[in-house]
């Protein structure tokens, strides 16, 4: 059911300071390796090196050691310019904190990553409504982040990432900031894209229960990745009963 | 892209109105300034050349001075034991004649003129001078209110005429008509003199031209040339002569041929004596010139404040780029390159400066304006001195933001998206 490799990291080390006494590795050589249309999440106490190993996922840091492909492309070896437009093209980053641009509209910032791929205005905003009714946001197309609930700040933030059809949504503690009822919202808008889209998730949290609901929960601790099992409450569907 | 950039920098300029308005106040009274100080230079230079319009500045003078002399104002190769000038180093009436037959064609004349001095009648004092025909069309451009000019006739028999100002008339007959006819007299120098008024002018205004010719507030009585003589014109010498070119382009041209006319036939043989010209095109060209010239260093002057203002636009791009830190994560996070980046916020500096000029020509072409209009001259501000203000800004923009720019394009994306 599940298609090809989408991310494939190999012996992933990630060492800060190099070379200087106080020289530090975050990733003692992790393997991960993603597959198109899962839901997977990565789940760790703070210090496991969550943070270190999603920029490295994210293409916003390349590895001290190893190698990692994303979708057939060589991240390692790319250069900044072309870890732009991997991110752009195949990334979609949900963050904590949404991170909005502020006094642009909910549709001005679903437009941005289409901006940067160079696609013209009109195909634009058309896409940028579409995802906006996708996420449950088609009525506050023209509010400005200030003007939006947390909830609703990450159903825009979900339908920026979205926008360039990209190989993996990265979405690193969604609920983080928001109340249990909020989160449970986004988490529900997280099954339907990937149950009705077959979009491909990689989630990083620090709650075990938020892990439990997806496919496949990889364990980080200390820089290494320790255990990778199947999500309980995704395989029993007790998170569907939430969604209806 | 382009455009969204465009649209970007305005709601962000519209975002922080008060930091904007007060980020741009450098740019705007930098333009402002140097806007201002172009019109009214220019305003300057056109009304000079206007004020000294037609027969005025077609005047050549021919000045007799020693052999020695590069020009009339070299005093340095003065030669102070030279033997005195005498009455065969002078030009006279023999002169003209000869000047008349051979340029005649392209002379509108010679000018004669000669101070009399100040006269006092009753209350008034006037200055009077004598004229002929050529000698008052060089004395600016007037209209007869009453009576008429003086003729040819009263100009050859030297009859004892005159015509005078508006504010003479009104002041000493009573109004213009009234002074028609009637005698001026008082006493100039020693004499007692009377002349009989034939004509009130009024002369046009011309401020510029009292600014630089240092006009006296006196009022100035004209007579024919000849009334004012003692002798027979035929006696009197002249160490300098001043001739009227008919064009004006043909003032250069006269002013060589008729020198190297005078210097081979009638000083050829002078072992001291010979004449060296000057002309009012040269005259003011120089005006012209040091017009020029302080206009130039105002202007500059005026441009430190537009550096000033530069620094300014650059001091809040960093701090707007350093508030804006996470922005520039999340715009990395989701694709923007380093360039587009760069241009995002090159593009917002030069907003700012474009947006400031604006401003800055609308309120320096109120201000030149203005100030010319305070002069009582004409001046618009050039379209060469907009366009320049334009695309210096624009070079500003970039000049002062790409430091600034530079900086947010280099920002590494995860620190920045960590950044509180």
């Amino acid at each position: 059911m599940n298609g090809d490799v989408v991310i494939d990291l190999k012996k992933i080390y990630k060492r800060f300071y190099e070379g200087s006494p106080n020289e530090l590795e975050i990733l003692h050589g992790v393997d991960l390796t993603v597959r198109e249309g899962e839901f997977v999440s990565i789940v760790g106490a703070s210090g496991s090196g969550k943070s270190t190993l999603m920029n490295i996922i994210g293409a916003l840091d390349r590895p001290s050691d190893g190698s990692y492909t994303l979708g057939g492309t060589d991240i390692c070896a790319a250069a900044d310019n072309e870890l732009s437009h991997i991110r752009n093209k195949q990334i979609g980053f949900v963050f904590q904190t949404y991170n909005l641009i502020p006094r642009n509209t909910a549709l001005k910032n679903v437009e941005l990553p289409m901006m940067y791929a160079r696609l013209n205005p009109f195909a634009r905003k058309k896409r940028a409504k579409e995802l906006l009714e996708l996420v449950g946001m088609g009525d506050r197309i023209s509010h400005t982040p200030d003007e939006l609930s947390g909830g609703q700040k990450q159903r825009v933030a979900i339908a920026r990432a979205l926008a360039n059809d990209p190989s993996i949504i990265l979405a690193d503690e969604p609920t983080g900031a928001l109340d249990s009822r909020t989160g449970r919202l986004i988490m529900d808008l997280f099954h339907k894209l990937h149950e009705e889209k077959g979009i491909t998730i990689v989630l990083i949290t620090h709650s075990n229960e938020l892990a439990e609901e997806t496919e496949r929960v990889l364990t980080l601790m200390d820089g290494n990745i320790i255990s990778e099992r199947r999500g309980n409450a995704y395989v029993h569907g007790q998170y569907k009963t939430r969604v209806q | 892209m382009f455009m969204d950039n465009i649209r970007l920098a305005f709601s962000e300029l519209f975002a922080n109105k008060m930091r904007s308005l007060l980020t741009m106040l450098g740019i705007v009274i930098g333009i402002a300034a140097v806007i201002t100080i172009m019109t009214l230079g220019e305003a300057l230079q056109n009304s000079t050349k206007d004020a000294f319009g037609g027969a005025e500045a077609n005047q050549i003078a021919f000045v007799v001075a020693q052999k020695g002399m590069k020009d009339v104002y070299d005093s340095d190769n003065r030669d102070e034991s030279a033997r005195k000038m005498k009455d065969s180093d002078m030009m006279d009436t023999r002169t003209f004649e000869e000047l008349g037959a051979r340029f005649g064609d392209r002379l509108m004349g010679i000018s004669l003129s000669d101070a009399l001095g100040k006269m006092k009648c009753d209350d008034e004092t006037v200055n009077v001078q004598s004229v002929n025909p050529c000698a008052l069309e060089t004395a600016g451009e007037m209209d007869m209110v009453a009576g008429r000019g003086i003729s040819n006739e009263e100009y050859n028999s030297g009859r004892k005429v005159a015509i005078i100002s508006k504010d003479t008339a009104d002041e000493v007959f009573g109004s213009s008509e009234a002074a028609i006819g009637r005698e001026i007299e008082g006493s100039l120098g020693k004499k007692t003199v009377s002349y009989t008024v034939v004509g009130v002018y009024k002369k046009k205004d011309s401020g510029i031209k009292d600014m630089l010719m240092g006009a006296s507030k006196m009022e100035t009585v004209y007579v024919p040339y000849k009334a004012g003589l003692n002798t027979s014109l035929d006696d009197v010498k002249f160490d300098q002569i001043i001739a009227i070119a008919k064009d004006s382009s043909d003032v250069k041209a006269l002013e060589t041929e008729i020198s190297d006319y005078l210097n081979e036939n009638k000083y050829g043989d002078n072992d001291t004596y010979k004449v060296l010209t000057v002309t009012m095109q040269s005259q003011l060209e120089m005006v012209d010139k040091e017009l020029g010239i302080y206009k130039g260093i105002l202007a500059a002057i005026a441009a430190i404040s537009l550096l000033v203002g530069g620094i300014g636009v650059m001091n809040i791009m960093i701090v707007s780029i350093t508030e804006r830190t996470r922005e520039i994560g999340t715009r990395k996070a989701l694709g923007a390159t380093n360039n587009d980046i760069r241009l995002q916020f090159l593009i917002e500096s030069m907003i700012i400066c474009l947006v400031g000029s604006a401003i800055g020509i609308a309120l320096g072409m109120l201000g030149g304006s203005g100030l010319c209009a305070a002069m009582s001259i004409t001046g618009t501000a050039s379209a060469s001195s907009i366009a320049a203000s334009v695309l210096f800004s624009m070079a500003f923009g970039i000049f002062f933001g790409f430091y600034p720019a530079s900086k947010a394009a280099k920002l590494n994306p995860i620190e920045a998206l960590r950044y509180e």
